[in-house]
């Protein structure tokens, strides 16, 4: 491996001296006011830990009048979906692992010559070798999409 | 026009079928829970087995060789960005290459700058269009003239970096059916909201996508913005459609249906500009759905034979994507009649929110999934971290954004003639 020594700039653009301060404190007062609507509409699942605390402080007794752990069924039912799912997901990428994974099953392909690309465009070996070893071009093309008329400028 | 019709047929099936059985509600809340889930697998599965021994973005790896490859860069109206996606892509870590620059028609100084920029670097070629062709015909001219066998495509206005050209050949050279390699594009603009949440989307949305495609086996699609090609790969599909919206999506599947492999190197990265504007998101998005429709129809009469069976999946995961979305959009309407007359019980949609527990799985879980795919990818970006606070707005906008743009997006493909060029231009790249 070689470690790059190429001192990369800082990419990232978060636009202090641009964006007015108004709209940051607006995305940020929304963006806690979401924070809170979620946590108020998943209190009864706080309360499932509470019951949980207090179940096992009574001796792990009936789990019936806890309401909050009718939830376990519900959640039993998404886990055994997504436990399934998984395993065919993960058994589907091992057995192709296994059964293709050292396998050649289709031919390589040789790497296009010129004189193929210049015959698929319908040009001459010549004109496109030339057009390959120019550094500045001008491409013009008609209505249509096809290449009318190309000027080598260096 | 028939296989449109086909595709749009597939679709309204699916959709009576979920509203029929009165499964529509339990669609529209497991579709997108059982996604976040195999994503999550997807994605850890990927981490564990491809990802967790590579030494990171920051090291480039040995090759045996180092064949000459041409990088690739579309422009249009670029003039703001162009000099550092140059100075960029001219500093990669491979000691032979050539960079092409295509001014597609610029109306803006673009083409003027290059002209510069190709007396101050020696290996930049510049490819002037007279007129405006779109971004595939930019592809298509610059791998003419190019003389490797190996491109990189990179955006006018994105920043590979150093290491990411020896990360997108290697598997390339490794495996000689490898026919292309899409990197991990990351967001450089964030300022506003929009920007931020996209930084979380990036990541747990489309990295962990990525990843959990490649585990299948197929991608749905590269990354327009950063990827490889082989050029006999290209050759033997027929290069980039100039019809088509999305070029990207559409190569993907070309070349996936002739069998080429297409790989995720989360190690190749660059930095993008992204719509910080909530028209230019929109305008973006829609023209991403859209792409992924002209795919999905112009792809359905191709893949139906047995060894394209792999194909199958793609298909049927864009079919029930497309299909969540219309079945909620169709219950939301229903709900709206059924204030106003009476329907037929099985017809009758008491409320569009989705019942209390429901909302909140279906919030915890994506929320679960930034999670993970933060813990995944915080070795590419030094600053995700700060994305977290940031987070809870994404299971609302991503979900209510595929929602519209599918909807849109949609007609917009059936309606649009397939021999129509494709041309659009970019939404706004953010705030600096």
């Amino acid at each position: 491996m070689t470690k790059t020594s190429f001192e990369y700039q800082e990419p990232i653009l978060e636009a202090h001296g641009t964006l007015p301060i108004i709209i940051r404190v607006r995305d940020v007062v929304l963006t806690i006011l979401m924070w809170l609507m979620y946590f108020y509409f998943m209190r009864n699942f706080f309360f499932f830990f509470k019951d949980l605390f207090v179940w096992a402080f009574n001796g792990f007794g009936d789990t019936t009048p806890y309401e909050s752990f009718k939830i376990f069924a519900t959640l039993g039912d998404y886990l055994g979906i997504i436990v399934i799912s998984g395993l065919v997901f993960i058994g589907w990428a091992v057995y192709n692992k296994l059964r293709y994974g050292k396998k050649k099953r289709r031919v390589s392909h040789a790497a296009v010559q010129s004189d193929q690309i210049a015959e698929s465009y319908g040009l001459s070996s010549e004109e496109l070798a030339a057009w390959q070893e120019a550094r500045v071009l001008v491409m013009h093309h008609d209505l249509a999409g096809r290449l009318t008329k190309v000027d080598v400028l260096s | 026009m028939k296989q449109k019709f086909l595709g749009v047929l597939i679709i309204m099936a699916l959709v009576t079928t979920c509203l029929t059985t009165g499964l529509i509600l339990d669609f529209i809340f497991f579709y997108p829970l059982f996604m976040s889930f195999i994503w999550i697998i997807g994605g850890v599965y990927f981490y564990f087995h491809w990802e967790r021994q590579s030494p990171g973005a920051e090291q480039a790896p040995l090759l045996k060789t180092y064949p000459f490859i041409s990088i690739l860069i579309p422009c249009f109206n670029e003039s703001r960005n162009v000099v550092e996606t140059i100075e960029a892509a001219s500093r990669q870590n491979w000691p032979h290459f050539e960079i092409i620059a295509i001014n597609d028609g610029s109306k803006d100084n673009t083409g003027v700058i290059l002209d510069q920029l190709a007396e101050q670097y020696p290996n930049l070629r510049v490819i002037h269009f007279a007129q405006n062709q779109g971004k595939a015909m930019a592809l298509r001219m610059a791998a003419l003239v190019a003389k490797g066998e190996f491109f990189v495509s990179v955006d006018g206005d994105a920043l590979l970096h150093p290491n990411a050209t020896a990360y997108l050949i290697k598997p390339m050279l490794e495996n000689p059916r490898v026919g292309a390699v899409t990197g991990n594009p990351r967001i450089r603009t964030r300022a506003t909201l929009l920007g931020k949440i996209q930084v979380g989307e990036f990541s747990s949305i489309i990295g962990l996508i990525k990843r959990a495609q490649r585990v299948y086996g197929h991608i749905f699609t590269i990354s327009g913005v950063i990827a490889a090609f082989r050029r006999s790969a290209l050759h033997n599909c027929g290069y980039w459609d100039v019809n088509m919206i999305t070029e990207d999506i559409d190569i993907s599947w070309q070349l996936q249906l002739r069998h080429w492999q297409i790989q995720y190197e989360p190690c190749a990265i660059t930095w993008i500009l992204m719509p910080e504007t909530l028209k230019g998101l929109w305008q973006q998005r829609l023209r991403w759905a859209q792409g992924g429709a002209e795919v999905y129809f112009k792809s359905l009469t191709m893949i139906w034979h047995w060894s394209d069976r792999r194909m199958w999946m793609l298909v049927l995961d864009f079919c029930l994507g497309t299909t969540w979305a219309c079945a909620y959009m169709l219950s939301i309407m229903l709900w709206i009649v059924g204030k106003f007359m009476i329907l037929p019980t099985d017809l009758f949609v008491p409320t569009i929110w989705p019942p209390a527990f429901w909302g909140l799985a279906l919030a915890s879980v994506s929320l679960l999934q930034f999670i993970v795919a933060m813990l995944i990818e915080r070795r590419y970006d030094r600053k995700l971290l700060r994305s977290v606070g940031w987070t809870i707005w994404y299971p609302f906008i991503f979900w209510a954004l595929s929602l519209f743009t599918t909807i849109v997006g949609l007609p917009k493909a059936f309606f649009t003639s397939s021999k129509k060029r494709a041309l659009w231009v970019s939404p706004d790249r953010g705030f600096r």
